[in-house]
């Protein structure tokens, strides 16, 4: 996992790991594990304002202690019981598998460098690159639902490919 | 499939615009999509309308295990941008802002009503989709940039010659 999709994971800019791994006690590898504790860390630094190693220590703590439903975990209570921290770990997993979700589907770095100039011949480029632009022209003198259904026709098909006999 | 999920959501009121693929098929682009992308209105009745719309697909997240953690209500759609997600009709991507756009209302602003067969709902119009894909800059995008910038051209070179 690289730096980026680890930031993606846990909801948080590179900026903030580089500068959590600096008082964080944590490994070198990033692992979903890492991702997990990170994201409750992460949680509690900035919905409560726990300062990040006590909050890294806390996250270890309240994972120990999940144990896969949705029951809050209580992490500290006062000693007359009128004050406690509880954090809800199913739902903020649950925002991280979203972001695993995301990462497996959509994420992909984004380009550097200069943005391909705008002055181009838009129809030149894309011959230059390989595109059919005779489909393009059926595909406009087709009706948007006539599109769709082409479309929907080839989805469908690539579904019972796709699907386990 | 498509036509299915559209119709769905445009009988349940669910607030939507098309975008991404679906939306670039429907202005002429010959590209395959798998899925349908939708940006949608987060007011809290729109939630409610969506989420028992995915719950009765029995919608799960695409491209994982399994099994994970995962809540699918109002909250997590309210605080969630993105979810990719695989259901019974399906795989269905919800965004709560379009990039390049912005939210919802932005989105309305730069799209056009379309109808398919008994279906009328809103999509980006095709320079609104370009300057989404300007955006975002993954390599995948900045391939189907150069179709929809040809299909603008496309599009200008006809209007012109009508």
């Amino acid at each position: 996992m690289t730096l980026s999709e680890l930031a993606l994971l846990v909801g948080a800019d590179s900026k903030w790991l580089l500068n959590a791994a600096a008082v964080l006690p944590m490994p070198r590898r990033y692992t979903l594990a890492l991702a997990r504790r990170l994201t409750l860390a992460r949680a509690l630094q900035s919905d409560l304002g726990v300062p990040l190693p006590r909050a890294y220590a806390m996250a270890g703590e309240a994972l120990r202690r999940y144990v896969g439903d949705a029951t809050p975990v209580t992490l500290a209570q006062s000693g007359a019981g009128t004050v406690e921290v509880r954090i809800d770990v199913h739902r903020e997993l649950s925002a991280l598998s979203v972001r695993m979700s995301q990462l497996q589907t959509m994420y992909a770095p984004r380009r550097r460098g200069p943005r391909p100039s705008a002055r181009r011949d838009p129809l030149r480029a894309a011959s230059d690159y390989g595109l059919d632009l005779s489909l393009l022209r059926a595909n406009l003198g087709r009706t948007p639902t006539e599109r769709l259904r082409q479309l929907d026709g080839m989805a469908q098909f690539a579904r019972r490919v796709r699907r386990p006999r | 499939m498509f036509e299915e999920i559209l119709a769905a959501l445009v009988a349940q009121g669910v607030r939507f615009v098309v975008i991404g693929g679906i939306a670039a098929t429907i202005h002429g682009s010959a590209r395959f999509t798998n899925d349908i992308d939708i940006c949608y209105d987060t007011g809290p009745d729109n939630l409610e309308r969506l989420v028992r719309l995915l719950a009765g697909w029995h919608a799960y997240l695409r491209g994982v295990e399994p099994g994970l953690p995962f809540v699918l209500d109002v909250r997590a759609l309210r605080t969630t941008p993105i979810m990719t997600l695989t259901t019974d009709v399906g795989a269905i991507d919800l965004l709560d802002r379009v990039p390049g756009v912005g939210d919802y209302t932005a989105a309305v602003a730069v799209s056009e009503l379309v109808r398919i067969g008994r279906v009328e709902f809103r999509a980006l119009r095709l320079e609104s989709l370009i300057a989404s894909k300007r955006a975002v800059r993954r390599p995948r995008d900045i391939e189907h940039l150069i179709e929809l910038e040809a299909l603008l051209a496309l599009r200008k070179r006809e209007k012109n010659r009508s």
